[in-house]
């Protein structure tokens, strides 16, 4: 079953896909915007509809397919508005995805500057622009497990747990990451970690 | 009561009208008088023009038309053939109060121009001058990746010079054109902002740009974009006193003569 309906109080472009197999997703298509995507007043009104996104999706997905060139004024606006609506809701994977090489160059471009790092599905694949190298390491073996919790993944790694958790935070920082308590766990709390799966993500792209 | 005739302000361009040469012979300061309501750009020795030419030629004939409403400019186009058309082109279409001196039409299709010199007051322009430079890339043949950069390229520059432009009422001119035996395309953005060619410090605040290694700017990563692709792109920058030419291996600045505002370049191969 898939669900299409425009959310109240968003532009156009955004929609609601859902299914009984897969999480709901929210989609913004920048492609309704136009193939070229400059000037700052267009990125305020799109980070505006990421930022008033519908909160209870599973994951907010910015599809950038169809859009040619997109211009770093207008992309800071988008990447300042996914860094606070992943504060908001960290809850909730953010993902950019369908960006050709070019538009995909200058989020690094813009990412970098600003020190934020950014999920981004590519060849049917999550990776962090803007981050470092040994986070999209991690983000990998994390998304081999898909669910894990910190010690199956520290294990995985061969790494310490405090250095783990570090990574863990930044990748939940860029959108890529949830969690949640471990309703299995029969001692204590316990977190589960988990990373979208990508083929998921992807149905919801033009 | 007889009618008062007003010599109109005369502009006589020859030589090699590119770069630099270009800025000085169509922007320098106190070229015009404002008290002429009439310009005549004769460029009838002219032997050569680039975008920066035409960009240039657009800027000065904005400025005279804001100092003398009601104005007119004639240009009077080089006797060379395609000196001419290039130029006429980056020219096209003429604005109101431009005429040329003889009754020649203005090119209505382009050979070397993606983008003709063009003002932009705004950044939907700077945008919308993306778009149009990208439909002329595909009509022009030139390959998806190579379009989107200059298409970007142009984007990025005219929003550059609209932050930076400082101390102006005029509006940057951007424009893109075929060079080097059509082997590259031409981006320029020109403006007349005083804030970094007019400092006594103006070379070394040029040489402090970062180069495209460490530098977190849209110049330096088209830079890296182009490494990434195998394109060849170098940018320049004529600023007041100073020159900067940069490319993927080297930085460097170099002081020249004194033009005013900025132009920002970018190269890339076809």
């Amino acid at each position: 079953m898939i669900d299409t309906r425009p959310l109240a109080g968003t532009g156009a472009s955004s929609v609601v896909y859902g299914s009984a197999v897969s999480v709901k997703h929210h989609v913004v298509r920048l492609r309704e915007r136009g193939t070229v995507l400059g000037t700052r007043s267009l990125g305020t009104e799109v980070a505006d509809e990421i930022r008033t996104s519908d909160p209870t999706a599973g994951a907010l997905i910015l599809d950038f397919s169809g859009v040619r060139v997109a211009s770093s004024p207008f992309l800071d606006e988008i990447v300042c508005a996914v860094r606070s609506t992943i504060v908001d809701h960290p809850d909730r994977y953010v993902v950019s995805a369908g960006l050709n090489e070019d538009v995909l160059d200058t989020v690094q471009l813009v990412a970098d500057r600003r020190g934020i790092a950014l999920a981004v599905l590519q060849d049917e694949k999550l990776r962090l622009v803007g981050g470092k190298r040994h986070l999209e390491e991690t983000l990998a073996a994390a998304q081999e497990l898909g669910s894990f919790t910190a010690p199956q993944l520290a294990e995985r790694l061969q790494l310490k747990l405090p250095n783990l958790h570090q990574r863990l935070a930044q990748i939940q920082e860029a959108g890529a990451l949830t969690r949640a308590d471990d309703t299995t766990a029969e001692r204590g709390r316990r977190l589960m970690f988990e990373t979208p799966d990508p083929a998921d993500l992807a149905k919801s792209l033009c | 009561m007889a009618m008062e005739f007003m010599q109109p302000e005369l502009l006589t361009l020859s030589g090699k009208l590119t770069r630099a040469r270009a800025l000085d012979a169509l922007l320098r300061v106190g070229l015009s008088s404002g008290s002429a309501a009439d310009l005549m750009l004769c460029a009838e020795s002219v032997t050569d023009v680039d975008v920066v030419a035409g960009a240039a030629a657009r800027l000065r004939i904005c400025r005279h038309l804001r100092e003398s409403p009601g104005g007119q400019v004639t240009i009077v186009p080089p006797r060379d053939a395609s000196t001419a058309e290039r130029l006429l082109e980056l020219l096209s279409p003429l604005p109101v109060g431009v005429l040329l001196s003889d009754d020649r039409a203005v090119p209505d299709q382009t050979r070397y121009g993606f983008m003709p010199a063009t003002l932009i007051a705004d950044s939907e322009q700077a945008r919308l001058a993306a778009e149009f430079a990208l439909e002329a890339c595909e009509a022009a043949r030139v390959s998806g990746a190579r379009a989107n950069l200059i298409a970007l390229a142009l984007m990025e520059l005219a929003d550059n010079a609209l932050i930076h432009a400082t101390g102006t009422v005029d509006p940057p001119v951007v424009a893109a054109t075929v060079a080097g035996r059509e082997r590259f395309v031409e981006v320029a953005a020109v403006d007349l902002g005083e804030g970094l060619s007019e400092p006594s410090d103006c070379l070394d605040l040029v040489r402090q740009i970062p180069g495209a290694k460490e530098g977190a700017g849209f110049l330096a990563g088209l830079i890296r974009m182009g490494s990434t692709r195998e394109l060849q792109i170098s940018i320049e920058i004529i600023s007041g006193v100073a020159r900067l030419r940069w490319t993927p291996a080297s930085h460097r600045t170099v002081r020249g003569n004194y033009v005013p505002g900025t132009t920002v370049i970018a190269r890339i191969n076809r």
